[in-house]
This record gives C-alpha cells, sequence and structure tokens, in this order.
C-alpha cells in the first residue's frame, strides 16, 4: 500500500528536488508540477492528500491555484501549505487567505516539511512511526 | 545529496541564461514588465534553491539582486518603479557573471572558492548602492520590507531564534558625526538585540581616501522586543531608520524547538485563526472545508481521531474551534485513511553522461565500419542462392545500421541555441564599449548538430562576431556619412544543410575592400604583385583567412578584418568543415561556416600515393578528375592547373610526404580539388578510390608528433589508412 | 588618551570617541603591520569601528566589553 499523495508545485527543480527527496524517504508519494496551472491539473487528475504550493510561478502563481484549489468541489478541502522565501507577516497572511492551511519559509528543513506533511495528512510524528 | 546537488547546477545555469537573457531584454526595453518580471523569478528561483545547500554568500548575492529587482518591478510605495539603466545592467551583469563562476566552481570542486563571502560583499555593496540610490526619493519612513531576514546564516538564525521580531534597518546620514551621533552607541539600548549585522554601505575606500569623520556604515539588527520598545532608542534618528516587525518562522527555529507537538499546536492554532479570516461567504466556506479536514488530519496524527462532523460543527470561528480544541475531542475510530491512489509516473528526462554517450556512438561507428566489410565479401559471393540470400542479409543490416547510426546521432544532437546563447551579451558589452549601435539579429537557433560540433563552433562564432562589431560595423557618425541607419545589423543565420550544418555571420557595415587586401598581401611580403594583381576580388577577399595574413594591427585599418580570422579558418576545417567569404565594399561582409554533422564519423575519399593509402575529408573536396599532363604548367619550382577557368596551384601529394616522385610516366595525373579556407588547391595523387565512412581516431604515441595527419582510421575491408590534414601539410 | 599608542600596538582603553579618529586614521595609514588591543575598550566610536574594518589590523585581543565583543565584526586575528 503506498503512502499518502504530496503533489509539490514549484518552479524551481532543486526545491522540487529536494521535497520529493525528503518526502519519499519517509514514505509520501510525491506527485509535481511546474507552475500554479499544471498543479491543478495534476490535481484533477488525480487528487493528493496534501499540496505544496511555491508563491512566485511563472504562468500561474501560487496564489492563483490555491484560490481555484478552493473553489474546486472536489479539490476545495484538500490540505495545502505554501511555500515562500518571504517571512514577513503579511506574507504568511496573504498565503492564509488565498486558501493555505500552513506557511513555510524557504528553504525549509527537511524535519520541518516531513512533520507539517504528516500532520496535514493525518499520519503520526515520526519516532513511533513504523512503516 | 549529490544529485540534488547536480541538479541545482543544471538548474542555476539555465537559470542564469535565463535572466543574462532577460537582463539584456530589459536593457533594451527598459519598460518591458515581461522581462523584469522573469529576471526577478530567476533571482528569486536561484535564492530558494541555493539556500538549500551551504552556500551562504551565493544566496547573499542572489538575494541582493532580487530586492534591487523588486525596486525595478514595484518600486517604492507611492513611487514609480525605477528604470533600469546601463549602469545597473553593468553591475547585475557582474552579478550573474560571478554566480556563473561560482556554479562552474560548484560543478567542478563541490564547493564555492574561498573568497567567496568576500566576492559576493563586494557585489553586493554594488548592488546596494544602486538600491539606494534608487530608492532615495522614497526615504519617507515606510516601514517596508526587510529581506535580509529571510537571508541570515545558520548560526545568525540559530542565535536569533525565532517567533515575533523586530527588525532594525539603520542607514545613518554619513555626516551624522559633526551633529554627535554615534550610531553604534544607539544599540546598547536596544533591549533584547538577538542580532547586529555591521555593514558598510559603499565600498571601502582605501585608508588613505577615506574621510575619518564620514559616516559609511549600515546596521541591521533584530531584536526580541516589541517595536514600541526597540523606537525609543532611534528617537534622534527617525529619517535614518526604518523599524518593523517580522517573524521568523518553523524553518529558522533550533531543532529542539521543532518538535511535533508543537507544530501540531501551531498548526491547530493556525487553523483556527484561518477561520477568522476575512472572505467572501464562498471563500470563508471553502477555507472551512479546509481547516477542517486538516485539523481532523492533525488530530488523527495526534493519535487522538475524530469524527469529522465533530470537527465540521467547530469550524464556526477561531473562538469556538479553539474551545473545541481545548475540550479535547472524543476517543472515536478513525475515519479518514489516507487515500491510496495509484501514483502516476512523472515525466521526467534521462539525463545521460557525455562519456557514455561517446562510447555507444564509436561502437555505431565501428558498427558501420564492420558492415562495410560485408560488401566485399559479398560480392565475392558470386551470383549463387547463397549469395543471394547474403545480398539481402547485407541490405537489410545496411539500413538497420543506418537506421542505428541515425538514431544515436540524434541523441547527441543539441539545439545550436547553446552556442548562440552567449552572442546577444557579447554583443551587447562590445557595443557599449566600441559606441556602436548594433542590433542582433538571431536565425535558427533550434538547428541541431552533434554536441562536439557545438564545442568546435563556439569559439570561431565568438570570433567572427567579435569581429564584425570590430571592424565591420561602422561608427554611427560613420554611418550617418554613409546614409546608413545608425544601428548596424548583425545576423547570425543557422541552417541545416546537405548531411551538415551552416552558420552564417553577416553584417552591413564597411565590407572588405579586395584592392586594399592586393595592398597589404603585397606590403607583408605574402604575394609577389603580379600574383595579387592577377587574384579575382573573391580570391583576394579570402586573404583574411591566410596564415600570417590578418595578425598585424594595420589590416584592421584598411576596414578589413581583424586578427585571428586563420584560427577560425583553423578550428573548422579541423573539424571537417570550411569557411567561405563574401563581402561587398560599404555594404557588408557575409561569413559562412560550413560544418559536417557530426565529428564521430566522418567521410573521407581515399586516395593512394607511394603505395599507400591516405583519406582526405570529403568536406574539403571541391572535386576529383584527370587533368592531361600537358596541362600542368610550372614556373620555376611552382607547378599550377587551370581547372574550371582558375588557375590553381597544383602540389604533389608523394612530395608532402616526403616521398620519391612516381616513376611511371603517365598520360593524365589524377587531381583532388580541395577547397581550403584561402582558396583551392590541386592536389596530386597517384590514385583516387572510393569514398568511406570512416571513424576518425586521433594519433597516438609515437605518431602524436606528426603533423599533417588528422588521425587514423580503418577502411571497410580492415586496411588501415592516415587521414590528411591538409592544411597543416600545405 | 583612551587610545595609546606603542610602535605598531594600539591600545583601546575605555571610552574611545570621535576624537580618536583623525589619530587613529593617521596612524594606521603610517604603521606597516599595525596590531590593535581592544581589551580594555568599553566603548568603540562609530568612526574608530570603520577605521579598523577598512584597514584590518591584527585584533591581538578583542573586546572584554560584552555588548563590544558580540557585535563588532572583528574577529581577533592575534597570534
Amino acid at each position: 500500500m503506498s503512502g499518502p499523495r504530496v503533489l509539490v508545485v514549484d518552479d524551481a527543480v532543486t526545491v522540487r528536488a529536494f521535497s520529493r527527496r525528503v518526502l519519499e524517504a519517509d514514505g509520501f508519494v510525491v506527485d509535481e508540477a511546474v507552475n500554479g496551472i499544471e498543479g491543478l491539473e495534476r490535481a484533477m487528475a488525480a487528487p493528493p492528500d496534501l499540496v505544496i504550493v511555491d508563491v512566485n510561478m511563472r504562468k500561474m502563481d501560487g496564489y492563483t491555484m490555491l484560490r481555484v484549489l478552493r473553489r474546486d468541489p472536489g479539490l476545495r478541502d484538500v490540505p495545502a501549505i505554501m511555500i515562500s522565501t518571504e517571512s514577513k507577516d503579511s506574507d504568511r497572511e496573504q498565503a492564509l487567505l488565498a486558501g493555505a492551511n500552513w506557511y513555510i519559509v524557504k528553504p525549509p528543513r527537511p524535519e520541518v516539511l516531513v512533520e507539517a506533511a504528516r500532520l496535514l495528512t493525518g499520519r503520526p510524528p515520526n519516532r513511533e512511526d513504523a512503516p | 545529496m549529490s544529485e540534488l546537488f547536480d541538479q541545482f547546477v543544471v538548474e542555476a545555469q539555465e537559470l542564469l541564461e535565463t535572466a543574462g537573457a532577460a537582463l539584456l531584454a530589459l536593457e533594451r526595453d527598459p519598460a518591458d514588465r515581461a522581462s523584469v518580471d522573469e529576471l526577478f523569478r530567476a533571482f528569486h528561483t536561484l535564492k530558494g534553491a541555493s539556500a538549500l545547500f551551504d552556500m551562504a554568500p551565493f544566496t547573499r548575492l542572489v538575494h541582493a539582486g532580487e530586492d534591487t529587482l523588486s525596486l525595478l518591478r514595484d518600486g517604492r510605495r507611492g513611487m514609480t518603479p525605477a528604470l533600469m539603466t546601463p549602469e545597473l545592467a553593468d553591475r547585475l551583469f557582474r552579478a550573474l557573471d560571478q554566480c556563473a563562476r561560482w556554479v562552474a566552481a560548484l560543478e567542478e570542486a563541490g564547493a564555492l572558492p574561498a573568497d567567496a563571502a568576500e566576492a559576493a560583499e563586494g557585489l553586493v555593496r554594488g548592488l546596494a548602492g544602486g538600491e539606494v540610490a534608487a530608492g532615495a526619493a522614497a526615504s519617507g519612513g515606510e516601514a517596508d520590507a526587510f529581506p535580509w531576514v529571510a537571508a541570515l546564516t545558520d548560526a545568525e538564525r540559530a542565535a536569533v531564534g525565532d517567533g515575533a521580531l523586530t527588525a532594525i534597518d539603520y542607514t545613518p546620514d554619513p555626516e551624522c558625526f559633526f551633529t554627535g551621533d554615534d550610531p553604534l552607541a544607539l544599540f546598547r539600548r536596544v533591549p533584547d538585540l538577538r542580532l547586529l549585522r555591521i555593514e558598510p554601505s559603499e565600498p571601502l575606500p582605501p585608508l588613505a581616501q577615506m574621510d575619518p569623520y564620514r559616516c559609511i556604515l549600515r546596521f541591521r539588527a533584530l531584536s526580541g522586543a516589541g517595536m514600541e520598545a526597540v523606537t525609543p532608542a532611534f528617537r534622534s534618528v527617525p529619517d535614518q531608520v526604518r523599524i518593523g516587525s517580522v517573524t521568523l518562522a518553523a524553518a529558522a527555529v533550533s531543532p529542539a524547538a521543532a518538535l511535533p507537538d508543537s507544530l501540531a499546536a501551531a498548526m491547530l492554532e493556525e487553523q483556527a485563526r484561518i477561520l477568522d479570516l476575512p472572505g467572501s461567504t464562498a471563500e470563508q466556506d471553502s477555507r472551512r472545508a479546509a481547516v477542517a479536514r486538516a485539523v481532523a488530519a492533525i488530530l488523527t496524527a495526534l493519535g487522538q481521531p475524530t469524527e469529522r462532523g465533530a470537527v465540521e460543527a467547530a469550524c464556526v470561528d477561531a473562538g469556538t474551534m479553539r474551545r473545541f480544541l481545548a475540550d479535547g475531542p472524543a476517543e472515536k475510530p478513525a475515519t479518514a485513511e489516507p487515500r491510496s491512489a495509484s501514483a502516476p509516473v512523472p515525466r521526467r528526462a534521462l539525463r545521460v553522461e557525455p562519456e557514455r554517450m561517446d562510447a555507444l556512438m564509436a561502437l555505431v561507428g565501428e558498427l558501420s565500419v564492420v558492415k562495410g566489410q560485408l560488401g566485399p565479401l559479398v560480392r565475392r559471393a558470386g551470383n549463387g542462392e547463397m549469395a543471394r540470400d547474403l545480398k539481402s542479409f547485407s541490405a537489410r543490416l545496411d539500413s538497420l545500421v543506418g537506421d542505428l547510426r541515425h538514431a544515436a546521432l540524434r541523441l547527441r544532437l543539441l539545439p545550436l541555441a547553446r552556442v548562440f546563447d552567449p552572442l546577444p551579451r557579447l554583443v551587447r558589452d562590445t557595443a557599449r564599449r566600441l559606441d556602436k549601435n548594433v542590433e542582433l539579429v538571431l536565425e535558427g537557433a533550434e538547428t541541431e548538430a552533434d554536441k562536439d560540433i557545438l564545442d568546435v563552433l563556439g569559439e570561431p562564432l565568438l570570433h567572427l562576431v567579435r569581429n564584425a562589431l570590430d571592424h565591420g560595423i561602422e561608427t554611427p557618425e560613420r554611418r550617418a556619412a554613409t546614409a546608413k541607419p545608425p544601428a548596424g545589423t548583425l545576423r547570425v543565420r543557422a541552417f541545416q544543410d546537405k548531411g551538415g550544418v551552416v552558420v552564417e555571420v553577416s553584417d552591413d557595415g564597411a565590407g572588405i575592400d579586395p584592392a586594399a587586401m592586393r595592398r597589404a598581401a603585397v606590403a607583408k611580403g605574402l604575394m609577389e604583385p603580379d600574383a595579387a594583381a592577377a587574384l579575382s576580388d573573391t580570391d583576394a577577399v579570402r586573404l583574411v583567412f591566410a596564415p600570417g595574413f590578418s595578425t598585424a594591427g594595420s589590416v584592421s585599418d584598411l576596414s578589413g578584418r581583424g586578427v585571428g580570422m586563420d584560427a577560425v579558418r583553423a578550428a573548422v576545417e579541423r573539424a571537417g568543415g570550411r569557411v567561405e567569404v563574401v563581402s561587398t565594399p560599404g555594404s557588408g561582409t557575409r561569413v559562412r561556416l560550413s560544418l559536417p554533422l557530426t565529428l564521430s564519423i566522418t567521410r573521407v575519399v581515399v586516395v593512394e600515393a607511394a603505395g599507400s593509402l591516405y583519406g582526405i575529408p570529403v568536406a574539403l573536396v571541391g572535386g576529383v578528375q584527370r587533368v592531361p599532363r600537358a596541362e600542368i604548367r610550372s614556373v620555376k619550382r611552382a607547378e599550377s592547373v587551370v581547372l574550371r577557368d582558375r588557375v590553381v596551384p597544383l602540389v604533389r601529394l608523394r612530395r608532402l610526404l616526403a616521398q620519391p616522385d612516381d616513376e611511371r610516366s603517365r598520360e593524365t595525373v589524377c587531381v583532388v580539388l580541395a577547397e581550403l579556407g584561402d582558396g583551392p588547391v590541386a592536389v596530386a595523387v597517384d590514385d583516387v578510390g572510393e569514398r568511406a565512412d570512416v571513424v576518425l581516431r586521433p594519433m597516438t604515441g609515437v605518431l602524436r608528433g606528426l603533423r599533417g595527419y588528422a588521425g587514423t582510421a580503418v577502411l571497410g575491408d580492415g586496411r588501415l589508412i592516415l587521414v590528411l590534414d591538409l592544411r597543416e601539410l600545405l | 588618551m583612551p587610545i595609546r599608542y606603542d610602535a605598531d600596538l594600539a591600545r583601546f582603553e575605555a571610552a574611545c570617541t570621535v576624537e580618536d579618529a583623525l589619530p587613529l586614521a593617521e596612524w594606521l595609514e603610517a604603521t606597516a603591520v599595525p596590531r590593535v588591543d581592544l581589551s580594555a575598550c568599553t566603548e568603540l566610536h562609530t568612526a574608530l569601528l570603520q577605521l579598523l574594518m577598512a584597514a584590518r589590523p591584527v585584533v591581538d585581543a578583542g573586546p572584554e566589553d560584552a555588548f563590544l565583543a558580540r557585535v563588532i565584526p572583528l574577529p581577533p586575528t592575534g597570534p
């Protein structure tokens, strides 16, 4: 049986690869998209258990993607983490307004990313978890 | 992490290229919003990606670039955005160049060079200087962003701690010492000072030129105290300081503080807060749905699975949610087990090591050669039934090997964009240096050629472009005087041509004057006046490629081409290609480079001389014919022959190879017309054989010192030939 | 004098003020390999700090003052 599916939407291949690596190592199944539009397409094709979205992307940014996601009957409740290099309160606020459930400042520390993903997909925190 | 690191290197290279192109576009059209966005995004993405690794100077530099660009993009509040200037472009280019060097170092050594921090510092200061200038008018004390907070080093982050902090950005008035200020002393009065960064606000001058009474430092600090507690310390300098609150999120906290429990608590509290966010009914409804699911998931994760309905019922507002969470949810079995969906396989490009590709290519080459040995066998088999089968088998093998070779070749094909990419920048910098206006037109960047060919092409192309700018395109004044548009046009065009790739570099500049070329050839002692006068205009212009011709500065004064055209020709011919030039005085010059599609397999004409076989690359061969002996004219020791209405010098391969002359007297002489860059040469050989595809192997061992040979190759029947480097031989 | 000059060594003592800036600049410039001892310094004027940042003298001893020790970007480089 495969683990929860996480959709990572980021235009930086390095960041995607990083997220994939740490999340897959923890048993998540990771899907990737390079911008909001592709992210929505992926999410609609196979609803994920969690989306992790970058802010600044070509074609469609993370805010827009989250707003659209929250309007879609099948996807509106999918938990979402927004990830950004900005650490200001106003940026965090904007992310939550757009529909994010949580906000992480880049670069994410692996354990922080994994724990947040675990919590939002209903998996117990690490230590006690035996795969 | 090495795979991730490799990925970063590749991505960084791409982003730097994108940024360079966008910056060029932006400099050309400062109002080009799309390019500003593109450039900003490239810096932004580099910042995020580099921060994953231990390369603080890199992150710091791209961060500074991003800050500068955000001024271009958004401007300061209430101000129109700043515009790109050539000076600012220079600074950004320098930053990009530095990043490119670092990426090269990362690829090479896996780490930034030791002086990276220092190099970053200088460039950051340069960029910040621009920032100050751009934003000076807007220093209205607006609590703006503190972007440096996001780029703290790990050590700084650890020292600073997490949560709500107050950021201080203080750039003292340079004259502040005269009014009795001591900026550093002000920070003693800042409560709970967690970090103080003291940086020069402009490059520190050499000590001898430093004015000891002028303040050139800038202070950035973080305090754990609230804004109201921090502000009084700076009461005397409100116009020079920005103070604002920032939050360092979980990423910045120490590992101990990131325990799952506290993270879960923070996340639950955040979900409650989300319920109170403003928005339309529809927005709030969907947020509620998302919060309900998130809260249910977190509770499940914490081992307190709760009925979804109960959670949903609590999603009214923050207060209700907090009460619900505080009262503790009823213990009920979990219902929301993560869905098990079939994981789609994402499409990913396959990256292959170049060495493996080369090995594959070499094998395909060998296979073609071995296949070639089948031909003679089939012919020897005669006409029997077995021979027929053998023939059809051979034909099938032929076509399969052809397909395989084609497929393998395609693997190595890359678009010429790779060699075109540096050109816009080169043209921009050179034109700026020379005070010329140049419009660069690139065509056919999507044309594909073998990676080796691209490697060969790169340098000569840069050379040609540089030359066209230096010597071809005139200054705006001179162009105006000749009724040309002030901006010159430099066109670089690539296209596919019968089995090869062609790149043309043409300009609408001064052109090359054949008369001047003739005079120069005589003046330099390269030609007798008679011979020079006898040259056609076309051949006179081709003298630019003659060795020793273009090395003197005087050529450029004759509005000819400058140094190194000889080197261009040499590089292209070494790769089995050729160079042609056409020029019209007053209206421009076109240089055409024709190269084979690949270096791995070379097509040669096999010739015989003194009992040995040699190969001449087909690309150089303009024709093969038999010439009646009587038509060879000799003046002193120099022989020549008229071919296609041109007088062509004739050389004998035997003599070139220091072999005795052919004793046999023949009525006709076999001649290969070699098209070398500076004119055709007729090469007399004993005999001409087939044309063959061979895998060229460079000379090794003792043979390596031999001049005049491009390498060795094995023919289809197993015989070894030496492939000639005619240019070097002649 | 809050700064005592002793050949190639400058000792910063107690509160060093903007008055010391000019002599310090001249001394830093005139001394081939200047060394500084900040251990007894209790206050360091910004003008002096930026001279030290520009000249990068050998720091024999860093300041013992807690605030200065924490914030000034001059790591001891001495023996």
